[in-house]
């Protein structure tokens, strides 16, 4: 249990994580313990092959892991199907993905207001208009993914990700697929809005200055949590 | 309300993504084409079961075939009944040299008691109602007999011994006949004169009618008196009780076009399959994106379920209108073998069109959603992660129960619906058996070709599931139009080739005995002409089997046998005719009483053998006979053939008239003007003129067959559309590759070609040996004729197939690739 008085809005207890492949089982992940309090910014960092997005898709509940535990906002996510995990990611989770994951067939308009519509988000259209314009793309709403330059479809996906107003906020590389002066502008952005938001970050890179703007780090060598800063 | 709302969103936004387009095309052919079919069944059904006492022309009618005793009458008009009497008759009706055998009405007043008949004062021009009759002296013909008689309004027309003026042209009567015959004109005269044309002699083959009309209690109580009192062959026919002859027609009519109709809904259930698969699979990342924002599986489903059902209401709303306006066409195609006037449709068929486009949309449609369902949201992570599949188990069952209910419903015949789906999976795998193997050989042509071929046939060939599916649908589609052209053409036409050259062409029927011998002497003056045996016929019905009623001691399908339909000709002679063959039992011996001779065909449906006792009522007396031989005929020799033949001695004091078949020569059309003129009851039948009319039902048949072919091509196309599209992504990324290591668009195109014109012409191969087949069995075990093998068929399949797949594809490939 940490020092402060509220309870970590994620906890992980010894878990592992192993895949069958063939007739060999491979473990990704091994007895990593991790607490994460809400409005703390965290950087995952680690070489390819390391474990970060294997460990980032079970802190989200998007899989679970083979031993341990993990509690989102003190529920174990072992308990709940996955029905039950995907009601707990609409209330508090957003996620921005290395490969943007806007859809093609979506205008970015209604790309932000995609999370919006599953939670029913009265005037989805407005608030996700609003954050559009948050992140510079106020003119560009009808726009498709294709019309769209590589750190405006992150922009877009970062607007998409807080539209929600998520207490928790998920990113893969973030800055992974971008040229190094896009990618400081959309660390710029990220950060900032997640100072405002007071969001809880938890970031999976290789990107030694997006790691460094995070509060603290965890480096994972071969799916051990090696280093804790 | 959520998912509703979702799905709405997303409905708007994909419908410019070409699936959602693809899925409504399918549905709105298949719709369109069941909604016509529907339509017009409704109106036949319509007409058949609310206008029952307008298509008889009463509430009811007793038909006999001899003269309606008066007491009948005086009794009917005892239960305050209105009574009409009509005759109906074949005659040859002449004007100068010009014959054409008719079929003829002679009614009197009032007629009809209920309906309507309708006239026109020039022939092929719309009718008007009359309340009128054919006034004595005068004839009323149908438009077609104009120009077969060349005759005109006012000329006189000989029937008989006797001249009548045709002072209308007849547009409509109520219950037209409905069998073979209704190809065959008919007129409406005045029973004033029927005795004056000398054609009705004691024995003469007529339809004696009584309409009555009146209200239900009376009916009821004089059809009571009535029963007891009827002679064999004669019945009441009525609303809810014996069936007119029109309405067996109409019904094959409904059969035949609603299975037709199945063709574009299988198609159009496979076009669902294929496009969906597409769509789903290019909803993954969408899904896994939903489930990773917290949408459960439930949600998805129900999302792309509503989706599914929007696609699909436009589809069946544009179908069902669109199908509205075909029926129109549907019921001018084949106007002259329904010959009523069908009343508007209701909208049952409208609903019950699109109560099939939603059954069809969630049989074929549902389980690749399901697929859905089984998106990790771990997706959005990894991109590789694809969700299990689902068994395809359920693709088959839902569609084949699907097609079966419908089957069963269009039939009305569990054990026809069971043949036909055999007969339609059997196609099935032997389409995909063969394509197979095509595809696999056409694959080591390969190596042999140049580029564009060997690109073509790699494709053909790595595709092969696509390839086997497109190959399947619209090798199927060509295979039922072929074999329209084998059942119209090459049937008729081999058998008319097995005929000798001098096979009879004409049937001589309804002579008296005592004309026989002037008969024979009148014909044998003719030059060139040969006249087969004579032989007296007797009508009675089977009813005794061993001395037990027949139709107790059989089982339910010998019951429907045909022969229990009606009376049948019975014959005797001593002589075995010369085209029957004995292959059991023994000929008859001088002094042979009470045994006969029965036909093989007859024998195997009802499960008779040689010392089975049969019982036949003639008149009010029975008469029984032991089976002391079997014998095989060819039906299709043009000479007299019979079911039962007794020999001489048992038959000869019953009331009869002969018949006999003759060869005469071309031009001979005075030799039945002479006939005719001396015997006016005789009826000459030219069997070109039957043949004729044969080929005229076929086509009007296979017409209307091939007008709802033109739905299943359409809802081929969509097919191969489909699965062209489905496979455009793989296709784009191939042609960039070897844009890029230097083919040209020529090249690129001429690949295309190859493709489609390999996967046209094997469609077309499969579809003409599958169609030769299938034209060889009928005629083998059908019409017991032997087929030969049609290689023009063969490639006129290839050629069809080629040139459609080949422009259809090319259009498949501008429209996607337009769609980028």
């Amino acid at each position: 249990m940490n020092e402060t008085s509220q309870p970590p809005i994620i906890r992980t207890e010894q878990i592992t994580k192993k895949v069958t492949s063939g007739q060999t089982i491979l473990t990704i992940l091994s007895d990593v313990n991790l607490e994460i309090q809400a409005a703390e910014t965290l950087a995952i960092v680690g070489a390819s092959g390391a474990g970060k997005s294997t460990l980032l898709s079970l802190l989200a509940g998007l899989d679970l892991p083979t031993s341990g535990g993990v509690y989102l906002n003190n529920q174990n996510l072992n308990r709940l199907d996955e029905d039950g995990r995907a009601r707990l990611r609409s209330q508090m989770v957003g996620f921005i993905f290395q490969n943007f994951q806007l859809l093609p067939s979506l205008t970015a308009l209604e790309n932000v207001m995609l999370p919006l519509e599953l939670k029913q988000t009265p005037q989805s259209h407005q608030v996700a208009k609003s954050w559009l314009s948050r992140v510079g793309l106020a003119e560009r709403g009808h726009h498709y993914p294709h019309q769209l330059s590589g750190g405006e479809q992150q922009r877009v996906a970062i607007a998409r990700a807080f539209a929600t107003e998520p207490k928790l906020l998920f990113a893969d590389e973030p800055t992974g697929n971008l040229d190094q002066q896009t990618g400081q502008n959309i660390i710029d952005l990220l950060f900032e809005l997640n100072k405002n938001q007071q969001t809880t970050l938890v970031v999976v890179t290789h990107d030694k200055k997006l790691a460094e703007r995070c509060e603290r780090r965890i480096t994972l060598v071969a799916g051990c949590v090696a280093s804790h800063l | 309300m959520k998912t509703l709302t979702l799905a709405c969103k997303l409905l708007k936004r994909e419908w410019y993504a070409g699936e959602m387009r693809l899925l409504m095309i399918a549905m709105f052919i298949a719709i369109a084409c069941m909604t016509s079919v529907n339509l017009f069944s409704d109106r036949i059904e319509k007409v058949m079961l609310n206008q029952a006492a307008d298509l008889l022309g009463g509430d009811m009618a007793l038909t006999s075939p001899s003269p309606i005793p008066t007491d009948w009458l005086a009794q009917a008009e005892k239960y305050s009944l209105k009574t009409s009497r009509s005759l109906i008759f074949f005659s040859m009706l002449s004007v100068q040299d010009k014959f054409q055998l008719t079929s003829i009405k002679a009614v009197e007043k009032p007629y009809p008691l209920r309906g309507q008949l309708k006239t026109a004062d020039q022939p092929f021009t719309a009718g008007i109602v009359t309340q009128d009759i054919p006034s004595p002296g005068t004839l009323w013909i149908q438009s077609n007999l104009f120009p077969l008689l060349d005759a005109k309004i006012n000329e006189a027309i000989a029937i008989g011994d006797i001249k009548l003026n045709v002072t209308q042209v007849l547009t409509y009567q109520p219950d037209p006949p409905g069998n073979l015959f209704s190809l065959s004109p008919f007129a409406m005269m005045n029973m004033q004169d029927v005795a004056r044309t000398g054609v009705i002699q004691p024995g003469s083959r007529a339809q004696y009618t009584l309409l009555l009309s009146g209200d239900e209690q009376s009916l009821n109580a004089y059809k009571g008196w009535l029963t007891p009192r009827l002679a064999p062959g004669q019945k009441i026919v009525g609303k809810n009780n014996s069936r007119l002859s029109v309405q067996n027609t109409l019904e094959r009519v409904q059969h035949y076009l609603g299975l037709g109709s199945l063709i574009s809904v299988i198609l159009a259930g496979v076009a669902l399959i294929v496009s969906l698969k597409r769509f789903t699979r290019r909803h993954y990342d969408m899904v896994a994106l939903m489930r990773c924002y917290g949408a459960s599986a439930k949600e998805v489903l129900l999302i792309y379920f509503w989706i599914l059902v929007g696609v699909g209401i436009i589809g069946i709303f544009l179908g069902c209108l669109v199908g509205y306006f075909a029926q129109y066409l549907l019921e001018k195609i084949l106007a002259s073998l329904v010959q009523l006037e069908l009343p508007t449709a209701s909208y049952f068929g409208l609903w019950f069109s699109a109560l099939t486009g939603i059954l069809v949309l969630f049989a074929f449609g549902l389980p690749p959603l399901w697929q859905l369902t089984r998106v990790t949201p771990l997706k959005v992570l990894r991109r590789d992660l694809m969700p299990m599949p689902i068994s395809s188990v359920w693709f088959y069952i839902s569609g084949i129960v699907l097609i079966s209910g419908l089957m069963f419903w269009y039939t009305k015949d569990i054990h026809l619906a069971v043949i036909i789906l055999h007969g339609c999976i059997m196609a099935c795998v032997l389409f995909l058996l063969g394509g197979w193997g095509l595809i696999y050989l056409t694959g080591h042509l390969r190596k042999k070709v140049g580029i564009s071929w060997r690109y073509g046939l790699a494709n053909l060939h790595r595709h092969w599931q696509n390839s086997l599916l497109q190959i399947t649908a619209f090798g199927f589609t060509l295979m039922v139009l072929l074999l329209l052209i084998i059942v119209k053409n090459d049937l008729i036409t081999t058998w008319q080739n097995e005929l000798p050259k001098d096979a009879p062409n004409y049937f001589v029927i309804n002579i008296s005995p005592e004309q026989v011998p002037a008969v024979q002497e009148e014909l044998s003056k003719g030059v060139g002409v040969k006249t087969e045996q004579i032989f007296p016929m007797i009508r009675g019905r089977l009813y005794l089997l061993n001395g037990q009623d027949i139709l107790q001691a059989l089982n339910e399908n010998q019951r429907k046998d045909e022969i229990f339909q009606r009376e049948i000709n019975l014959s005797y002679t001593d002589i075995l005719p010369h085209n029957n063959l004995l292959v059991k039992g023994r000929w008859f011996k001088p002094g042979d009483q009470q045994v006969i001779s029965i036909e093989k065909g007859l024998s195997e449906r009802l499960g008779l053998n040689i010392g089975d006792t049969l019982g036949f009522r003639i008149g009010a007396q029975t008469i029984e006979g032991k089976i002391i031989s079997i014998r095989e005929l060819n039906w299709g020799s043009l000479q007299p053939n019979f079911y039962v033949l007794f020999p001489p001695g048992v038959l000869e004091t019953f009331p009869s008239t002969f018949i006999t078949s003759m060869y005469l020569p071309n031009n001979s059309s005075s030799i039945i003007a002479q006939l005719i003129a001396q015997f006016p009851n005789i009826t000459v039948i030219n069997m070109a003129e039957i043949l004729a009319q044969v080929q005229g039902l076929l086509t009007q048949s296979s017409n209307a067959i091939q007008y709802l072919l033109l739905f299943a091509f359409l809802s081929g196309f969509v097919v191969l559309y489909a699965t062209v599209y489905a496979s455009l992504d793989e296709r784009r990324y191939e042609a960039n590759i070897l844009r890029a290591l230097g083919a040209t668009s020529r090249q690129l195109k001429a690949g295309l070609m190859a493709e489609f014109l390999t996967l046209g012409a094997l469609a077309g191969f499969l579809a003409g040996l599958v169609a030769n087949a299938t034209g060889m069995a009928l005629g083998y075990w059908v019409f017991n004729l032997s087929l030969s093998f049609n290689m023009a068929l063969v490639l006129l399949g290839m050629l069809a197939g080629s040139v459609m797949v080949c422009g259809i594809g090319y259009f498949c490939m501008l429209c996607a690739n337009s769609n980028k």
